[in-house]
């Protein structure tokens, strides 16, 4: 088996007394393509938070091939290779789609502190933009301003400017929320390509069940703060805790 | 915003804006009279520090208070270096742009730690500070009486030459900033505008980049206080003023943030109100008051940025029918 790229060891978190994560243990394996879903308020959001240095944990470790990152600023976790899509939508919203992916491009190059030239005549950076915008079929709205893209695209362009990192490790939270279904079917088909084409290790965030156990390989269940359960969306599927707590009778 | 106009339309448009630009000011003493060609000197002065803040405000998204403390450092650096005789203006000008860079290294790390509105209170108080030692100083800096008579070259003290001489400084200044903008690292202070918590996810160390943004808009306020003072060869601490501080903000708002020479064309809207109605009645600022009204009713963006907007969507209903995607 593959070692695991991610690897969060009893961590915790709480805002007042409110424990939001609540010793929360697993392992991400390399190349995995896995969902985290719960309830609302389970604190999906919170572990990415705790996961890319947005947010400190109380106790507990993140290890990401290997070594520490808990503590780190979010800018150096991103530089070791987490890339992240945020549940709102969170791009440049008055740059063209392209300087969205561009400027991104020109961090991992390291060249943002060039002061002589052009961003746009940056040859390579611009070619590798335009490669990522046709990857998430943008290519034709390179010139239009971000913020009045339709909110599909605003989506898809949040997960450009992450995957522009280069990232071994992709989390994505709640890619395809307020998508209409036609919307929906082409993204998670475009999510798959882009795993499989890049060979990443992706984690999201969805509660839309037909997608998650549509593309996930393996599907971790938080309720409250804590890990109820992981395994296969067959395991999850009959798991009587995940059952109670979350899913309901209608599974499948 | 551009998908409608080729590359090539925009170079050509720029080209035209920054000939215009040179060829106005340019002609302005053939006007022959000598009141012309101050206000002119005054404009790209006040125009040069204009655009520093706006690099701040308008490209980075940092609203300073206190940016009369670099301009006024500035022509501090100027004032005293020639009066005492220590170097030549050569050395003296460019002295005002370090100066004006090194006080932004020392305050800027200070400020940058708070965001919003808490930052611009804090560069409001420690432009304060520097103010309040200038003017009470007198040994070094001549306190409230400022520095009067300071000696410049032979070859710029006919104000005429001065003038263009301040003129080739303020454009060359202009073609760099508008460099920086269009830079990389001008790319990324723009997205830090936008959305700093997400250029923090890049891996880019925001406050690094702000910092650095203070310290160039620093460094070109301490050079137009530097001009400023050669062209009057006097100083005096209303230059650190916090009033100046708000002129600059005012300007900028008033010509538009968002386009490259707004802050220009509001720094001789600004400064023409204050001489024009200033010989007639003292109370010109319920004028400056009533028109800044006017532009934010009327011309929300600025007065470039509105009328550049309209213009733009109106050709973009002309053209492929491509709304204009700046709203």
């Amino acid at each position: 088996m593959k070692p695991p790229v991610l690897e969060v060891r009893k961590l915790s978190r709480a805002f007042g007394g409110l424990k939001v994560t609540n010793d929360v243990s697993f392992a991400i394996r390399e190349g995995e393509l896995s969902s985290i879903i719960g309830p609302n308020g389970a604190g999906k959001t919170t572990l990415f938070n705790l996961i890319t240095g947005k947010l400190i944990p109380d106790s507990g470790e993140v290890l990401f091939r290997g070594e520490r990152i808990d503590g780190l600023s979010t800018a150096e976790i991103a530089r070791r290779g987490i890339g992240r899509a945020f549940q709102i939508t969170s791009i440049f919203p008055e740059r063209s789609v392209l300087d969205n992916v561009l400027v991104a491009i020109l961090a991992r190059r390291k060249m943002t502190g060039r002061l002589f030239r052009r961003a746009t005549s940056c040859t390579e950076a611009v070619r590798e933009s335009m490669e990522v915008l046709d990857m998430l079929s943008l290519a034709g709205k390179v010139n239009e301003k971000a913020g009045s893209l339709p909110h599909g695209d605003q989506k898809r362009l949040d997960i450009a400017v992450a995957l522009s990192l280069n990232p071994e490790l992709v989390l994505l939270d709640e890619p395809m929320a307020g998508m209409s279904p036609e919307e929906r079917a082409g993204t998670v088909e475009l999510v798959r390509r882009i795993w499989k084409e890049r060979s990443l290790t992706l984690v999201f965030i969805e509660h839309d069940m037909d997608v998650v156990f549509l593309i996930s390989e393996w599907i971790r269940v938080l309720n409250q703060g804590l890990l109820l359960a992981e395994g296969t969306p067959e395991m999850i599927s009959r798991n009587r805790d995940v059952i109670a707590a979350y899913l309901g009778e209608e599974i499948e | 915003m551009r998908s409608w106009r080729s590359a090539k339309a925009i170079r050509l448009g720029e080209a035209a804006q920054w000939g215009a630009g040179l060829l106005l000011f340019g002609t302005v003493p053939l006007l022959g009279k000598s009141y012309f060609v101050t206000m002119a000197n005054e404009i790209l002065v006040m125009g040069l520090f204009a655009m520093a803040f706006n690099l701040l405000y308008g490209v980075t998204g940092m609203l300073s208070f206190g940016q009369a403390a670099y301009y006024g450092v500035g022509g501090y650096a100027v004032g005293l270096l020639l009066s005492e005789g220590i170097v030549p203006f050569s050395v003296a000008l460019p002295a005002a742009m370090v100066a004006g860079g090194i006080l932004a290294l020392v305050l800027g790390p200070l400020c940058i730690r708070l965001t919003g509105v808490y930052f611009t209170m804090l560069t409001l108080a420690f432009a304060e500070m520097v103010w309040a030692v200038v003017f009470k100083w007198y040994d070094f800096t001549g306190g409230d009486n400022g520095i009067q008579g300071i000696p410049v070259p032979d070859v710029l003290r006919n104000p005429l030459r001065y003038y263009y001489f301040t003129l080739a400084v303020v454009f060359v200044c202009f073609w760099i900033l508008r460099k920086i903008v269009e830079s990389p690292f001008g790319a990324t202070l723009q997205a830090i505008r936008e959305n700093q918590e997400r250029v923090g996810f890049l891996g880019v160390n925001v406050r690094r980049y702000q910092l650095a943004a203070m310290i160039l808009s620093g460094a070109f306020a301490g050079l137009a206080g530097g001009l400023f003072a050669g062209y009057q060869r006097s100083i005096h601490p209303d230059m650190l003023h916090w009033t100046k501080s708000g002129e600059v903000i005012l300007m900028s708002i008033l010509g538009g943030v968002s386009s490259f020479f707004g802050p220009l064309v509001g720094a001789a809207v600004i400064l023409f109100i204050e001489d024009m109605i200033g010989k007639y009645t003292e109370f010109w600022e319920i004028c400056i008051g009533s028109i800044m009204l006017a532009i934010v009713i009327f011309f929300p963006r600025g007065v470039i940025g509105t009328l550049g907007a309209r213009l733009e969507g109106m050709r973009g209903n002309k053209g492929a029918g491509n709304e204009a995607t700046r709203s």
